[in-house]
């Protein structure tokens, strides 16, 4: 029998605990639990659409759109007009209008820089035209041969197809090869008001559904047309993404109400999964695959009109993570300090709401409640601590007492009681912090000016080593004396994105955060970090998923808010205080890896 | 036009209030006063005011409780020392406006 290194390629790691260099599926053995071990990701068992950002102008979009879940563009609509729209992944924004304003019209592109829009409707009647988007302007070029509305196309600028359409029903397709329109083998069963797979080519494509609520789908070769397995929900005025091996088909209209269905095609059959949150027909949507697609506007009976409301369709197998609110702590505070895990988390200092007050003020988390235990002796705000400290062996360091009093005074918690132990080198306060109550880094910070002094701490002595890059304060730490991050920061005027690699000797800028901020929440370790909330201009609610590399944005907090603290991994982490200021927890469950025990 | 947002009063009480399947759901966003914001028409957000016993409130309403937490915010910012004041991280609370 081959052994597990033939197979695999690298011995079985022994290590102490949870191996924070295992790959997805490494197997590895911890020595302190006495259990082998591996790692998967953590992902959804089944696709879910949740809210994302809202159209700029309510309207029915006619089953029309172009791209892909985070980079789509949307044009035209009911009641007539030209107006289009650009989604990346957050949010719209409107830009350059269609030449010609008109309802229904296909729409179709790889994404927000390059697509044609044909067809459509305004009165009196349905239209042949055709327009091309080169990422800010709308250009009319050569027109269909058969004007139509509520037709549907796939493909791209230089190779495109249309099909079906009104009035009345037509079989009729067309492809585009960048210049001019051809006509070409016909539907078998003539459509309009139904969707297709429009991201697919134009040689390989479904069209399904239409009027009068058919379930009717057909598959596209690049020659014929075929029947294959119909939907289960027949419908019509649906929305339409994905390619002829990947769809998706969601919403519309099922002859005597909008329906919030979504059906999955794996390539030769469709399946029921999870519903829109608001039922709709006449909505607009594109996708890349069935795993992720974007559904926006439509006519939303619920509401008595057109809505501007967007769902973000993602498909099983996908990371994600969330919060949830938590036990609030006892005492609203800001700009303190936190550490340990999810189940076991330490908060201290702060600042207590006007009339501001520095605070010593000390509380544990068992998984359930947080409970008040013994005051630092110094009171202050804008620590720093160890982020890898726990309930019964923390550390914290600098702050700020007003007025203006830099501090160097460290304190160690033993699980009992804040001591008094020697002090950093250099006073500072709003400082970075990362490791545990006997190896921890102190850095950057605010003395009366940025400072950019690291320090390490051995369980006796700070000493002096190689300084951060990026001067800055307000930056936050994560990870241990000898691997840290220091992210974000306040320079002195605005935030920075800036994000410098700790590795036990010298720090190293490495990728940046996607949203630039300062006094943000964070958990975990270098391999797998987290950062939430925070400030830039505004109270953010934004959380950063680190897989060592590179920062993902994953889901927002409920309660955006800044000078917040946190505590646990990527898995599972809680987020507490911080804001005006307050006393609201979120926990976390997390998209990153799970690690999980080998059983017989 | 439809109404983009609803808004309703309750009161947080930590674990469960919002538990990670409806955060997953929906965008939810937290205003001062216990005021809530969910997406209009959606059902999750529907069945989550229900579970909370949210009160619901127009969004004139919800501007209102708004306004008067902020303003009370704010005589407490403008009641500290001008040093308190001048702390770059302690700006005076803005005036939040609530969407339609």
């Amino acid at each position: 029998m081959a052994t597990y290194k033939q197979n695999v390629g690298t011995a079985v790691v022994n290590y102490a605990g949870n191996y924070p260099g295992a790959v997805d599926g490494e197997l590895w053995y911890d020595s302190t639990n006495k259990d082998f071990k591996y790692r998967y990701p953590n992902v959804t068992a089944a696709g879910s659409w949740r809210t994302g950002g809202n159209l700029n102008t309510a309207r029915q979009l006619g089953q029309s759109g172009a791209g892909t879940r985070d980079s789509a563009l949307v044009a035209g609509g009911e009641p007539d007009t030209g107006k289009t729209e650009e989604y990346n992944g957050t949010s719209w924004t409107e830009v350059n209008d269609l030449t010609t304003a008109r309802r229904n019209s296909a729409t179709v592109g790889a994404n927000t820089e390059a697509a044609l829009s044909f067809g459509g409707f305004t009165p009196p009647g349905a239209k042949a035209l055709n327009e091309q988007w080169n990422g800010t302007n709308w250009t009319e070029i050569a027109d269909l041969n058969t004007a139509g509305r509520a037709r549907q196309g796939s493909g791209t600028t230089t190779a495109a197809l249309a099909f079906g359409g009104g009035p009345s029903a037509t079989t009729d397709t067309e492809t585009w090869n960048g210049s001019a329109w051809t006509e070409v083998n016909n539907l078998n069963t003539a459509r309009y008001y139904f969707a297709a797979s429009g991201y697919g080519p134009n040689t390989a494509t479904l069209a399904f559904g239409g009027e009068s609520a058919i379930t009717n789908n057909e598959l596209w070769n690049g020659t014929n047309w075929t029947e294959t397995a119909d939907l289960n929900t027949g419908r019509r005025l649906l929305c339409g993404a994905g390619i002829s091996t990947s769809a998706l088909a969601f919403g519309g209209y099922n002859g005597s109400a909008s329906v919030d269905n979504t059906e999955l095609w794996n390539g030769s059959s469709w399946a029921e999964t999870t519903d829109l949150s608001v039922a709709r027909h006449e909505l607009g949507g594109t996708g890349s695959t069935n795993g992720a697609a974007i559904g926006a506007g439509g006519y939303a009976p619920s509401a008595g009109a057109a809505t501007n409301a967007t769902e973000e369709w993602t498909g099983a197998g996908v990371g994600v993570g969330a919060w949830a609110t938590s036990t609030a702590i006892n005492t609203a505070r800001k700009y303190g300090s936190g550490a340990g895990e999810y189940t076991a988390a330490i908060f201290f200092a702060g600042r207590t709401p006007p009339p501001s007050s520095p605070s010593g003020n000390t509380e544990i988390w068992d998984g359930s409640t947080w409970t008040e235990v013994n005051d630092m002796n110094t009171a202050r705000n804008e620590t720093a601590s160890a982020t890898r400290g726990t309930t019964t062996a923390s550390l914290v360091f600098g702050g700020d007492t007003p007025p203006n009093d830099n501090h160097a005074d460290t304190e160690i918690w033993n699980g009992t009681n804040w001591t008094e132990v020697n002090n950093l080198n250099t006073g500072r306060r709003a400082l970075g912090g990362a490791g545990t109550s006997t190896a921890a880094l102190a850095f950057s910070g605010y003395n009366s000016t940025n400072v950019n002094n690291c320090e390490t701490w051995n369980g006796t002595n700070w000493t002096e080593v190689n300084n951060v890059n990026a001067t800055r304060r307000y930056g936050v730490g994560l990870g241990t004396n000898t691997s840290a991050l220091f992210i974000g920061g306040y320079p002195g005027s605005g935030s920075t994105a800036a994000n410098e690699q700790w590795n036990g000797t010298n720090w190293t800028e490495v990728n940046n955060i996607n949203t630039s901020r300062y006094s943000m929440g964070t958990a975990g370790t270098t391999p797998a970090g987290l950062i939430f909330s925070g400030y830039h201009t505004t109270a953010l609610a934004n959380t950063e998923d680190w897989n060592g590399n590179n920062w993902s944005e994953v889901a927002d907090m409920n309660s955006g808010r800044d000078g917040l603290s946190g505590a646990g991994t990527t898995t599972n982490a809680l987020g507490f205080s911080g804001g005006s200021p307050g006393v609201l927890a979120e926990e976390w469950s997390g998209s990153s890896d799970v690690t999980k025990v080998l059983t017989d | 036009m439809a109404k983009t947002y609803q808004y309703c009063v309750a009161e947080n009480w930590g674990k469960g209030f919002i538990d990670h399947v409806e955060s997953q759901r929906i965008t939810f966003c937290s205003f001062p006063g216990n005021v809530w914001q969910v997406p209009a028409y959606n059902k999750h957000g529907n069945l989550w005011i229900a579970k909370v016993a949210g009160t619901l409130k127009t969004k004139d309403e919800a501007q209102a409780i708004v306004d008067a937490e902020v303003q009370a915010a704010q005589a407490a910012w403008d009641a500290q020392t001008d040093e308190q004041k001048a702390d770059e991280m302690n700006p005076r609370p803005a005036d939040i406006t609530l969407e339609e």
